[in-house]
């Protein structure tokens, strides 16, 4: 049947629905309006060009404002990252007093302070927002049908929160940094002499963007969708990105008002930590990870969003199990706020809470199951088309699989006495966290760059960075498996006792600096797609049926539709694309349909004589 | 645009927009019972404490013995009040539908869920283990006492010192080397031997 | 902003035209031609549907609130499972009839609050105008209450945490656990017994660290000076000179006086006997002054409360949960005053009244949060 047009799909009148040709994208996307009218020049301009796009409250704006600056983050934090394990390349020289006198590059102090840095950066200002807050922003209004979000003002406010948050971490930096590691435990955190108030108060800071974000795209998917858009056909992207947002309203306040207590109590000593006045600093561990366990839901369930997006396109066909994968998000949000014990099983919590934790951590494993499964079985008898993103999914399948399984073995109580802060967790978080949500978040990026900016990016650079991101990843962590299970501590600046683990630590530093050499190429492959001559993008150079590639443009017009759409198919039914485009050749770009009247388009792109262009051409 | 003039009749409590109006009585009507529960409350507070003082008066009478109920009660107390502001000053029973209700509500069971596995450590932290996650003042006074009994019964007794400065005598006999002397050792070796089999 | 909002299919909520009926003054005509309330953001389809959503956010927003009270809901929770008797103890010193004062002040406020929302959808500009006023008017009573019984407390030297001021003689808990409380003691200057005003000034901030291993490590300073003994008695305290000089070092070096003892609860044996004494004289003398009667030392400070060597703990927490839920008043007495302001000038009514209605929502969640901190507090 047809699907968004209201006329049978034959040769268009110009008043009703016609076929933009491929390539020929309207004037009026959303990176050139609003600009500065045509007759202001130099300084005038340039201040009016930077203040449409600081106070755009366009979401397609302010998701790429937040992609530049998640990843400037995450490159800092990575550069720190790449420190640490320099750092821990050779074991260090001791002369007879102790002092540390070769094989080091920065002292233990430091040290600390960088692998604290690296950890807080990285989450807060990096994977928390990166998926939600790039492609959630861009993405989620056009899938939903919508000209914007509920609430776009209180969005650009979200990215300013983010920002200020941003500033008073990185003004903490100047003064020396925390040296706490990124979970602030007392006692310690109470005591030390660094900037443990000004990095506390920049992530509650932070936390206030995490939750106005959230705010936002619970109240567009709930009260926003377009007509025919029920629940069951939306794009579980949608899904995923929903269940993020109700672990960020719920769980955000506990850190905001962890945070607040902790200053309190470096500030007044009011002492509800401190043992010495009758507290319990395993209340503070408790207050801590109720927090921060659904945290790492909030940074993985945007991820399966994306991959189950990825698999479907990339498969050429739906999603199976729809209603599985969409459930088992929601299901997924809410049991991972009973799980955040887990993280506590050597503090000296009681021994009940600890089995109960244990038992439900298990639980928990069961709808990424359903998940991975569901998407394995997406690509049977599917037609795989391996193009970038669908290399960075199947790298997420098989990276995240491993990362999700590690996560039950440390889950198991007994098991956990022995692995805890070693690099064997260390290991575990960094295939979830990396090979699985960067995993994703590179695997989006590159699968909707054509979207997001016009261009495509060069598919060769793009397979090479794949290819360097997987080995130098596996070759960094999988050996860290090794190690923490031979009883390599984390957070320790030298391993003297354990000299024998030096090779094992050296093959971990070489994989890293493949991995980080695979992120510059991502980098340059970015770079190199935005200059002039790069040819611009199709509207639907994949192929998806989702409404951002259907029924926009490459890239958006500045009010993604012109008129809203009628939703009558669901998300991944590509049958139907294949029946308006009359195109029997799978894996060809489809041409963009739009809906209604008369069109704005720049008029000398569009004579009404055109044809549309064949797929061959492409 | 659809026509924006319409003139059918609103239900009576429907403004504008079918927004539902709030009814001057049960606005009322909630804030008694507001105040009537608040002086419930504090009526069992004070009556469970048996003592009361107001504005310099002071009256005794007996005591509600509530004892462990006392806490649940004023929580059941509390909750009827939220209950109260939440469904009628709040709006939340006159909503079309139910998401705000399954917000607030969803959002305290969350709340609940926080305080219960929390409570689930700190309850049972005495579980298998006698000394585990006693408070530290209660460890260091036992740990006192312990030592004021120590210092009691040195008083009485004489420590023996475990370090000696010569060998004791009784113990350490070192014979002469000669046969003779090899003699007495072997004698001297079966000798516990023997009074172990008497 | 160019384009036309019109949707080309069948919406029910546009159906009835949105709040399409009102004073002609509250439509505009949009890009299409036809008539729109001006207040009808472009991406929303009706009005209808932009307050129900105004609304689901608010109610999100409320959401994050309950769980940020909630935390320390949950503070309050356990220690009172860890120490029952501390709260019975220290709730006879919070009032319980100013307490419930401020509860029927606070519920009164939600009426007004509700009734002016009422009088925005009968369009009656007096009444929400009047209701308003009353509101701010309510809450600032409340905010008075409290600021009278703070000051009443801080008389009596019951701050939060380390800063409590315990009778003479109670050993404080980091005395006997010989670790060391990070912030120093608040102590005002120690030889002005004439001191009127006990001021928030700490003296000599040095922040010692914890010394983790004093609870294994060395029994010779928790037997030597940790007695239970009242303090004052220097000589039932037989200080190993090494544990003074290690865990005293600080104090000692810091200087002579009752300052650099009142520095911070350091383990040596004097020092601490010292500490103890000073707050219980300074309060005295202090309230001497104060009421300018001959009242001794314990004036107002009756009560097992302060000798628990706890009691830091629950007023800390009382502390931060009423002050976090008055300065949520403040907040809502600003929000509130903004929106008598635009009342005045008209901008609400029937047709647009969605900020009175969120500001609405928002003091009831206060409102309610202190129906559950007055009974837990005040009351059991």
């Amino acid at each position: 049947m047809a699907t968004l047009t209201q006329s049978p799909p034959t040769t268009p009148a110009p008043t009703e629905a016609r076929v933009v040709p491929v390539g020929h994208e309207p004037v009026h996307n959303y990176l050139r309006e609003p600009r500065p009218a045509d007759d202001v020049t130099g300084l005038a301009r340039a201040w009016a060009w930077v203040k449409s796009w600081a106070l755009s409250v366009d979401h397609k704006r302010i998701g790429i404002m937040y992609l530049v600056a998640v990843s400037v983050f995450f490159t800092v934090a990575g550069l720190l990252a790449l420190g640490i394990r320099t750092e821990l390349f050779f074991v260090n020289q001791y002369s007879d007093t102790g002092a540390v006198i070769g094989g080091n590059i920065m002292g233990p102090d430091t040290y600390n302070r960088v692998f604290t840095m690296h950890g807080l950066i990285m989450v807060f200002l990096f994977i928390i927002p990166s998926i939600p807050a790039t492609m959630g922003n861009f993405l989620l209004p056009i899938m939903v049908g919508a000209k914007d979000v509920a609430f776009p003002r209180l969005n650009l406010l979200s990215l300013y929160v983010y920002a200020a948050g941003a500033i008073i971490a990185l003004f903490s930096i100047t003064t020396g940094g925390v040296d706490t590691g990124w979970t602030f435990y007392t006692p310690y955190s109470k005591e030390t002499g660094t900037a443990v108030i000004a990095m506390a108060l920049g992530a509650f800071v932070m936390g206030f963007s995490s939750i106005l974000t959230g705010l936002n795209f619970i109240v567009t998917i709930h009260k926003m969708r377009a007509p025919g858009m029920t629940w069951n056909r939306m794009p579980l992207f949608l899904w995923s990105i929903y269940a993020t947002s109700i672990v960020q309203i719920l769980a955000t306040p506990v850190i905001g008002i962890t945070m607040v207590l902790l200053v309190m109590e470096r500030l007044l000593g009011v002492g509800i930590f401190d043992p010495a006045l009758g507290g319990d600093p395993v209340l503070f561990q408790h207050f801590f990870w109720f927090y921060s366990h659904p945290a790492v839901y909030i940074m993985i369930l945007p991820a399966f969003g994306v991959i189950s997006e990825l698999m479907g396109t990339f498969s050429r066909q739906r999603v199976y199990g729809y209603r599985a994968v969409a459930l088992s998000s929601v299901a997924i949000a809410l049991l991972g706020f009973l799980v955040w014990g887990h993280h506590m099983f050597t503090s000296g919590q009681s021994p009940v809470s600890s089995v109960v934790f244990s038992l439900i951590t298990f639980l928990i494993g069961i709808p990424s199951g359903i998940k991975v499964f569901n998407w394995v079985w997406t690509m049977y008898k599917g037609s795989v088309w391996l193009k970038t993103p669908m290399l960075y999914a199947l790298t997420f399948l098989f990276l995240f699989t491993i990362g999700g399984v590690t996560g039950i073995m440390v889950g198991a109580l007994a098991v956990d006495i022995h692995l805890h802060d070693t690099y064997f967790v260390v290991a575990h978080f960094h295939y979830v966290m990396m090979g699985g949500t960067v995993m994703a978040f590179l695997g989006g990026i590159h699968y909707w760059w054509p979207k997001m900016t016009g261009k495509l990016y060069n598919e060769t650079l793009g397979k090479i960075s794949a290819l360097l991101v997987f080995l130098g990843f596996n070759m960094t962590f999988f050996i860290q498996f090794v190690m923490g299970s031979q009883g390599m501590p984390r957070r320790y600046y030298d391993y003297p006792d354990m000299p024998w683990l030096e090779p094992l630590h050296q093959a971990s530093t070489i994989g890293s600096y493949v991995l980080g050499l695979g992120l510059l190429v991502v980098l340059i492959n970015g770079m190199l797609s935005l200059r002039k001559k790069t040819p611009k993008a199709p509207g639907n150079p994949w192929g998806g049926a989702t409404l951002e590639w259907t029924h926009t443009t490459s890239p958006p017009d500045h009010h993604n539709f012109h008129h809203t759409p009628l939703v009558t198919h669901g998300p991944y039914d590509y049958e139907v694309l294949f029946q308006t485009s009359g195109d029997s050749q799978r894996g060809a770009p489809v041409p963009v349909v739009e809906v209604g009247g008369p069109q704005e388009m720049d008029k000398s792109v569009d004579d009404g004589t055109r044809q549309p262009d064949s797929p061959s051409d492409m | 645009m659809a026509d924006h003039t319409h003139t059918e009749g609103h239900e009576e409590h429907t403004g504008h927009g079918g927004h539902h109006v709030f009814d001057a009585a049960t606005l009322k009507k909630t804030f008694f019972i507001l105040v009537g529960l608040t002086i419930l409350t504090v009526v069992l507070a004070l009556w469970e404490r048996g003592y009361a003082n107001v504005f310099g008066l002071e009256f005794e009478f007996p005591a509600l013995p509530l004892g462990v109920l006392s806490v649940p009660v004023a929580l059941a107390i509390a909750g009827t009040k939220v209950y109260w502001v939440a469904s009628r000053f709040m709006g939340l029973k006159f909503e079309k539908t139910k998401t705000n209700a399954l917000v607030f509500l969803g959002s305290s069971s969350f709340l609940l869920v926080f305080f219960g596995f929390t409570w689930l450590d700190f309850a049972f932290r005495d579980t298998f283990e006698e000394l585990s996650a006693v408070p530290t003042d209660v460890l260091e006074e036992e740990v006192l006492q312990a030592q004021e009994v120590q210092t009691e019964i040195a008083d009485e007794f004489e420590a023996v010192p475990l370090v000696r400065e010569t060998p004791d005598a009784d113990l350490f006999r070192v014979p002469e080397t000669d046969a003779a002397g090899s003699q007495e050792l072997d004698a001297a070796v079966t000798t516990p031997a023997e009074t172990a089999t008497e | 902003m160019a384009t036309s909002h019109s949707v080309t299919v069948d919406d029910p909520h546009a159906a009835h035209g949105g709040d399409g009926h009102g004073p002609e003054e509250h439509m505009l005509v949009g890009h299409d031609g036809q008539l729109h309330p001006s207040r009808l953001q472009h991406f929303f389809v009706s009005s209808e549907q932009q307050f129900e959503a105004s609304k689901l956010g608010m109610w999100l927003f409320l959401a994050t609130e309950i769980l940020l009270f909630g935390g320390m809901f949950v503070a309050y929770g356990i220690f009172r499972v860890l120490y029952p008797e501390l709260y019975e103890q220290a709730s006879l010193q919070l009032d319980t009839v100013l307490g419930a004062a401020n509860t029927l002040v606070l519920l009164l406020s939600s009426l007004t609050m509700a009734w002016a929302i009422r009088g925005a959808q009968m369009d009656n500009r007096k009444v929400l105008v009047g209701n308003l006023v009353a509101t701010i008017v309510l809450a600032s009573g409340f905010l008075v209450v409290k600021y009278f019984e703070y000051t009443h407390k801080f008389e009596l030297g019951i701050w939060p945490g380390v800063n409590f001021e315990l009778d003479e003689g109670t050993q404080r808990v980091s005395d006997l656990t010989g670790a060391v409380a990070l912030t120093p003691a608040f102590t005002p200057a120690g030889e002005d017994a004439g001191a009127p005003e006990v001021t928030g000034e700490t003296e000599d901030a040095e922040v010692v660290e914890a010394d983790a291993g004093a609870l294994g490590a060395a029994d010779a300073p928790l037997a030597g000076e940790d007695q239970a003994a009242p303090a004052g008695d220097d000589d039932a305290v037989p200080d190993s000179p090494a544990a003074t000089g290690e865990g005293g070092g600080e104090a000692a070096a810091a200087g002579e006086g009752v300052d650099a003892e009142a520095a911070a609860d350091v383990t040596a044996g004097p020092a601490a006997a010292a500490n103890l004494d000073a707050p219980g004289e300074l309060a005295s003398a202090g309230l001497e002054t104060e009421h300018g009667d001959d009242h001794g030392a314990g004036h107002g400070r009756e009560g097992e409360i302060f000798s628990n060597r706890r009691a830091g703990i629950f007023f800390a927490i009382y502390y931060v949960m009423t002050g976090i839920h008055a300065l949520h008043i403040v907040i809502g007495i600003i929000a509130i005053g903004f929106l008598v302001f635009f009342a005045q000038r008209g901008d609400y009514s029937s047709v647009w009244y969605t900020p009175v209605e969120n500001v609405g929502l928002y003091w009831h969640i206060v409102d309610i949060i202190w129906i559950f901190v007055f009974p837990l507090m005040y009351l059991i």
